[in-house]
């Protein structure tokens, strides 16, 4: 360890090059916790030629994020691979992750993916368009089935891994799992990676709109039942501390 | 089509959260939704094809003017946005600490939208 702490630095590739299940769409997603050095080209860790998006955070940042049990880092110490770290940051982030309670923000989240909604029927009147506003809601879905799998007990963060997971427990069909996962392509539309999967329409966002709030009532549902295991985690405890 | 009042209804609806940010979330498709609107406002004034997405639009080089303004402003947002977006996750402190600079840029685009003239006059 050559560095003082607060130099130090680590940098992991997670999602779904790190899983092993990337495809054409993929894109290559790359950690840094602490400040890298200039020196340190993050595509030469890599050696696909692929340009990285890189998620970069202080340390104070990733310590806050652990404060609250963040999601982000939960798929980081499920399915991450560390790279490269100097200075002692594979180890700081490791602690980080190993005491990392369980995400306490979900609650909000959902009131923000309830208030995007309302955002989206009102965008039909006020100058936005289709194709927006269907990826908006692709977004949301995504975010959505992301955080059902992790409710649910079964986290999972593949593009479409989490929606069929959490599709199939809350009673959608195969081909409205389909639809949700063809919705996420317009936000892959809107980033430049993919064409749009049907030309977008006002009624196709009215219609959407009801169908991903339908899927939020479910997630409500999992919110409700894992408040309660956490619960009952909490009493146990206390019963085994007495 | 939508009219110069709804576009700076949508700006000012997300500058007046700025104060309490109930989630950076939310706050960025605000933004995105903003700048989709005034650009394609301002499309329609410069007679060039109204963006479908939140994207930096291409100025034909002979324009100018308030409608023009506009689009830079559009433009200028895009990017000091993307600088404060994670990919992974939307944090409400470097929202806080980016805002400033993001809440002027809206006051410009306001200022903008609003000095432009009615479509067709």
């Amino acid at each position: 360890m050559s560095h003082p702490q607060h130099a130090s630095y680590t940098v992991w590739m997670y999602g779904s090059r790190a899983r092993g299940d990337y495809d054409t769409l993929s894109d290559l997603d790359i950690f840094v916790a602490g400040q890298r050095p200039q020196g340190l080209v993050l595509e030469e860790l890599v050696s696909n030629g692929q340009a990285p998006s890189v998620s970069q955070y202080s340390w104070p940042e990733v310590e806050a994020m652990a404060a609250y049990g963040s999601l982000f880092l939960h798929h980081l110490r499920l399915e991450g691979r560390p790279l490269v770290e100097d200075g002692g940051g594979h180890s700081r982030l490791m602690q980080l992750l190993e005491n990392l309670p369980p995400y306490g923000l979900f609650r909000r989240d959902i009131r923000a993916f309830h208030l995007t909604i309302a955002d989206v029927q009102e965008g039909i009147t006020v100058g936005s368009s289709p194709d927006f506003e269907l990826s908006v809601l692709g977004t949301v879905i995504r975010h959505a089935s992301v955080l059902a799998c992790y409710l649910l007990g079964s986290p999972c963060f593949g593009r479409t891994g989490a929606l069929k997971r959490a599709g199939r427990e809350f009673g959608f069909t195969s081909s409205e799992v389909q639809g949700f996962a063809d919705l996420y392509r317009f936000r892959l539309n809107e980033e430049g990676r993919c064409p749009a999967p049907f030309p977008a329409s006002w009624k196709d966002v009215e219609q959407w709109a009801v169908q991903v709030m339908t899927f939020l009532i479910h997630l409500e549902g999992a919110a409700d039942a894992f408040e309660e295991r956490l619960r009952e985690a909490d009493r146990e405890g206390t019963d085994q501390r007495r | 089509m939508h009219s110069k009042k709804d576009c700076v209804k949508l700006i000012e609806k997300v500058r007046t959260n700025a104060a309490d940010p109930e989630s950076a979330y939310l706050l960025r498709t605000r933004i995105k939704r903003s700048i989709l609107s005034a650009a394609r406002l301002a499309a329609e004034q410069l007679d060039i094809k109204a963006p479908r997405l939140p994207a930096p639009v291409a100025l034909p080089a002979a324009a100018s003017g308030l409608a023009s303004a506009v689009i830079v402003s559009c433009n200028g947002l895009i990017a000091k946005t993307r600088e404060l977006c994670q990919p992974s996750e939307a944090l409400d402190s470097r929202w806080r600490k980016g805002w400033e600079e993001v809440v002027k840029e809206l006051e410009v685009l306001q200022a903008a939208v609003e000095a432009m003239p009615p479509h067709g006059g």
